[in-house]
């Protein structure tokens, strides 16, 4: 496909203006991705002609909500190689599926001196559900440090590792530098200290963009978040290895995970109902489902070659603007891009820029240990996505320029 | 807002930033003969900017407001147009409390009705903080940043020392 037919999938681009009347060019796609109008229609659909609960009720409707729900899971499978669909918990997003791990499986089967691994370039949803375990076990977390480029320094990785690691979770791309990790072979060096070690991916940055294989890679469990691949906000997934998730204890109860409640006791559903407590997202997960069927149709070759281009084009460009500090300056990376400007505060770059219709984020980006290790308070950040061309790097180049002047 | 209206709000901004007299990062907190006693910090909890308000006083045991930390220029300016303020009747500092909390609850007012008249807003008397008011009208987004500093003002009334 090529990216002007890809664009024509998003309503966004024809509609939406900014207050300087040309069409925002957005470059905050690691927050939350443009949704395609499929994805969109697909969700409205299920409110307007479905709206049935699912796995409940034997009437057609029900019937018809429940099979496009599990179809969302089958569609979750295959994106991600995994064996069974049975393997896939349908989630709130990545946080809810970090903290799935921590309480259902970290809570139950960690004891006092064992050792999880987490990165300093994680995003605060792989370190608070840690912390507040810690609030309950006496556990110790260990993090492999960041590199001033931005890529994790692993030369120290075997001494942060021993016997009592009992997991290890960590990001696959930064949300914050855009820096991919090398997962298989920390995977690979991990395990061959510990060969028991459960690991944890943190994928919500990567799947849009990569095509994963949980099999391939090793891992225990990957969670992610529909929103950043183009679908519905709210919905996400767990990937568990069926191993991996068979030591899994429920953390809420309710409806849908249920086998028999009488005044006594309950027993439960099996796997993956019995992590899958109330009326699920119904909506939201069959939009996500559908954004994966579109991002099959755009497939992930043409992905990754649109956004090398706009890597290598933003790379250049961000370069020759004096004044201009990249935060992290390695180039395997998708494009995401940290930056300072001299003189002046990532909150005043991030408005000014937004005045001339470029909408990124400014701040901490939920990765405050990350920004601490870089030496920075706050960066402003431009995240690019398939989508987005050429001509709206370009935009960004202008309206940086003009918001260097107004700042500094 | 327009790009025009931009420009003036950052120049506004950078004419109050570019006289502090009270910002420490420019001052450097050492080479002041002023030291800090009491610091109360705020956080924007949404984009990390941090500002500390620091209670000082000096061998002749006269006493100021001055503040430190990492923050936009919106931030700044309020928190120099606060120090300004407090620091004209600094032995009134105390009394100051409601004034102080009522305009830190203004910024966001105005961020829900940024079309509000400079009379509905409260204590346009305090030298220049209509300039920040209209700061905010312009960018309602931003209205934490401007109100910062008087929480962290708020903070240091009740934690500053009394002797
Ligand atoms: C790397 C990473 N992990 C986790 C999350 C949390 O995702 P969500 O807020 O969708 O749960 C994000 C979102 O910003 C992220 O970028
Ligand atoms: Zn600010």
């Amino acid at each position: 496909m090529e990216t002007s037919d890809i664009r024509a999938e998003f309503p966004f681009f024809r509609k939406v203006k900014s207050e300087c009347g040309q069409p925002i060019v957005y470059f905050d796609n690691a927050a939350t991705s443009l949704k395609p109008k499929c994805v969109v229609d697909k969700v409205s659909q299920y409110y307007l002609e479905t709206s049935a609960n699912v796995h409940r009720g034997v009437h057609q409707l029900s019937e018809s909500a429940t099979r496009e729900f599990e179809g969302t899971r089958t569609e979750i499978q295959s994106l991600l190689g995994a064996n069974h669909a049975e393997e896939i918990v349908l989630t709130s997003g990545a946080t809810h599926g970090l903290n799935l791990v921590a309480l259902g499986w970290a809570r139950q089967h960690l004891k006092s001196g064992d050792e999880i691994l987490l990165t300093e370039m994680e995003h605060h949803a792989n370190i608070v559900p840690w912390h507040l375990l810690q609030r309950e076990k006496d556990i110790q977390l260990r993090f492999v440090p960041v590199q001033k480029d931005g890529t994790l320094d692993l030369s120290r990785l075997e001494s942060l590792v021993s016997r009592n690691t009992r997991l290890a979770s960590f990001v696959m791309t930064s949300n914050v530098l855009g820096t991919i990790n090398p997962t298989r072979e920390i995977i690979s060096r991990l395990k061959a200290i510990n060969p028991g070690i459960h690991i944890v991916l943190d994928g919500a940055q990567a799947a849009a963009h990569e095509k994963l294989d949980v099999c391939e890679l090793g891992c225990s469990a990957l969670t992610l978040s529909a929103h950043k691949m183009c679908g519905p906000t709210g919905v996400g997934a767990l990937y568990l290895r069926q191993d991996f998730r068979d030591e899994f204890s429920p953390v809420m109860g309710g409806g849908d995970m249920i086998n028999k409640v009488t005044l006594e006791g309950s027993t439960f559903a099996p796997f993956p109902s019995i992590l899958e407590p109330g009326t699920p997202n119904i909506a939201g997960v069959i939009g996500f489902g559908e954004a994966i069927r579109f991002l099959k149709r755009v497939g992930f070759s043409t992905v990754q070659k649109q956004e090398q281009k706009l890597l290598e084009k933003t790379s250049q460009m961000l370069a020759e603007i004096k004044g201009l500090r990249l935060v992290g300056h390695n180039t395997h990376k998708s494009p995401v891009f940290s930056f300072e400007i001299e003189g002046a505060h990532s909150h005043d770059v991030a408005t000014v820029l937004d005045k001339y219709g470029i909408a990124v984020r400014s701040g901490h980006h939920c990765a405050q240990p990350l920004m601490k290790a870089l030496g920075v308070v706050s960066t402003a950040r431009a995240s690019l996505n398939f989508y987005n061309s050429e001509e709206e790097v370009d935009r960004f180049a202008e309206a940086l320029i003009k918001t260097r002047e107004l700042v500094q | 807002m327009s790009v025009q209206n931009t420009r003036e709000v950052y120049a506004s901004l950078k004419k109050i930033i570019s006289g502090s007299k009270f910002s420490l990062a420019k001052q450097g907190e050492c080479t002041s003969s002023f030291q800090t006693q009491a610091k109360a910090e705020a956080q924007n909890r949404s984009c990390g900017d941090t500002l500390f308000l620091h209670w000082q006083v000096n061998s002749e045991n006269q006493c100021r407001v001055a503040y430190s930390g990492d923050h936009c220029a919106l931030c700044s300016a309020s928190a120099e147009v606060l120090c300004e303020w407090v620091n004209s009747s600094i032995e009134q500092f105390d009394q100051s409390l409601s004034v102080v909390e009522s305009v830190a609850k203004s910024f966001h007012t105005i961020r829900l009705s940024p079309d509000s008249t400079p009379d509905e807003r409260i204590n346009t008397q305090i030298p220049r903080l209509e300039v920040i008011q209209q700061c905010v009208a312009h960018m309602p987004s931003r209205a934490e940043c401007a109100a910062l500093p008087w929480k962290a003002a708020s903070q240091l009334i009740g934690e500053r020392p009394h002797d």
